[in-house]
């Protein structure tokens, strides 16, 4: 059950990134795939934050067409990572959830682009920072508490239909 | 002797490893097709796709007309409040203005392109910013097929990339992987415009002769020599010229003509160009 919630989770956030924000912004870009493996981890522990990542950099992935898997990988290893750290934190405290999910996208991010300078794609570190991974890092922190709040309702919306 | 578990598990992951790494390598150059799978999932959600866009500038419009009401004085209320009513249908007939004017463009523009062209919604961008594509509502089963041009009335959008049975998906002109055969209108001058990594939105002309004629305010258009493109079509304006240090070979940067934040429709080239 929780695994095709989650594909619908992840589906329908590539789709609002593919259609209704680039028509409301049309350069600030987020990364909900990632926000949401994180809300995942944090929530459920390493290993389902792992699987959870690989499962949204999958749709992801197969949306973009290019470097099938590199989307999954990344976010595979940003889910275990918030997994790991996320009991050994405060998670009471509202900013803390924000600041890891800015911090595993910092880290998706990079990872994504140094696979893409590893496969080829020669893309500048400064234009890196300035154009994607800045943006989209200050774009999820400001989304990630809506997320968070969105996805803890989801999910007890899922186990009360499961139950 | 048993299977050592842990043994065994790391091996998995060592194979899960190589095979998305092999996947990564396959995918990273552009490929002739995608896979079924993929076929199927784009064009199971291109008609949602399409929707949430169309959706989406519609309540745009609306709520733009309403974000424009806050100027009104608080001594107007009475009359905000019918102004407000007039600005919901105006938006609405707005809404409908816009495509009216779309449509009379698209109906012009494929008058002057004199060849069958055919008109597709853009339903999608890409998901990630790492990229750039669209996604537009045409396949197959239209007639399109991977390596057509796509234009809009501002001038070259780009190519097709791959296309499914109802959509496909267009590799813009702004793309790292983009190469345009150009030519410096009224200069004869023949250019390569290549997309770039560095500003995407604005595309890098190559010159291809030693001191070149190029300057600001070029208007570069389709040389018309390559199998895709036909010729005379705009494809921007030079912005900014560098030289190398020696000053013999010159690069320009380019505007280009179409704007791609605002593209909501664009024209598949589906018939071959004679003599390209």
């Amino acid at each position: 059950m929780w695994v095709a919630s989650y594909l619908l989770w992840f589906i329908g956030a590539v789709l609002l990134q593919m259609t209704v924000w680039p028509t409301l912004f049309q350069s600030l870009r987020p990364d909900l795939v990632t926000v949401i493996t994180v809300a995942v981890a944090l929530h459920k522990g390493p290993g389902k934050g792992a699987a959870a990542g690989a499962m949204g950099g999958v749709v992801s992935d197969l949306f973009t067409g290019y470097f099938l898997g590199m989307g999954a990988i990344t976010n595979a290893l940003v889910g275990f990572a918030a997994g790991w750290l996320g009991p050994k934190l405060f998670k009471e405290n509202f900013l803390v959830p924000v600041a890891i999910a800015a911090a595993a996208t910092l880290l998706q991010q990079s990872l994504y682009w140094l696979l893409l300078l590893a496969f080829g794609r020669n893309l500048p570190l400064l234009f890196a920072l300035e154009k994607v991974i800045g943006p989209t890092v200050i774009v999820n922190g400001l989304l990630a508490f809506p997320v968070f709040v969105l996805a803890q309702k989801l999910e007890a919306f899922v186990s009360e239909l499961s139950s | 002797m048993g299977w050592d578990f842990r043994r065994g598990r790391w091996v998995a992951v060592v194979v899960i490893f190589v095979a998305i790494t092999a996947t990564i390598y396959v995918t990273s150059y552009t490929r002739p097709g995608i896979t079924k799978f993929e076929a199927i999932l784009r064009d199971f959600t291109a008609p949602v796709a399409g929707g949430i866009t169309r959706a989406t500038r519609t309540v745009q419009d609306m709520v733009s007309a309403v974000w424009n009401l806050r100027n009104l004085t608080e001594a107007n209320r009475r009359l905000q409040t019918q102004v407000q009513n007039l600005q919901m249908r105006l938006a609405v007939l707005e809404g409908y203005e816009r495509q009216v004017r779309i449509l009379r463009r698209a109906l012009r523009f494929q008058e002057d392109q004199g060849q069958q062209v055919l008109a597709a919604e853009v339903v999608g961008r890409e998901p990630v910013s790492w990229h750039n594509y669209i996604l537009i509502n045409r396949g197959v089963k239209d007639g399109v097929s991977p390596g057509m041009a796509v234009v809009a009335p501002g001038g070259v959008v780009g190519q097709v990339r791959t296309a499914t049975t109802h959509t496909s998906e267009v590799m813009l002109l702004l793309d790292y992987r983009s190469a345009i055969g150009g030519r410096l209108q009224g200069k004869e001058e023949l250019v390569l415009v290549e997309g770039q990594t560095s500003d995407p939105d604005k595309p890098v002309v190559r010159t291809l002769v030693r001191d070149s004629g190029i300057s600001v305010g070029d208007v570069v258009v389709t040389s018309g020599l390559s199998q895709v493109f036909p010729g005379g079509l705009t494809i921007g304006t030079i912005v900014d010229v560098n030289s190398d240090p020696y000053g013999s070979k010159k690069t320009g940067i380019l505007q280009p003509g179409v704007d791609f934040a605002q593209l909501e429709v664009v024209f598949v080239l589906v018939q071959p160009t004679e003599g390209s």
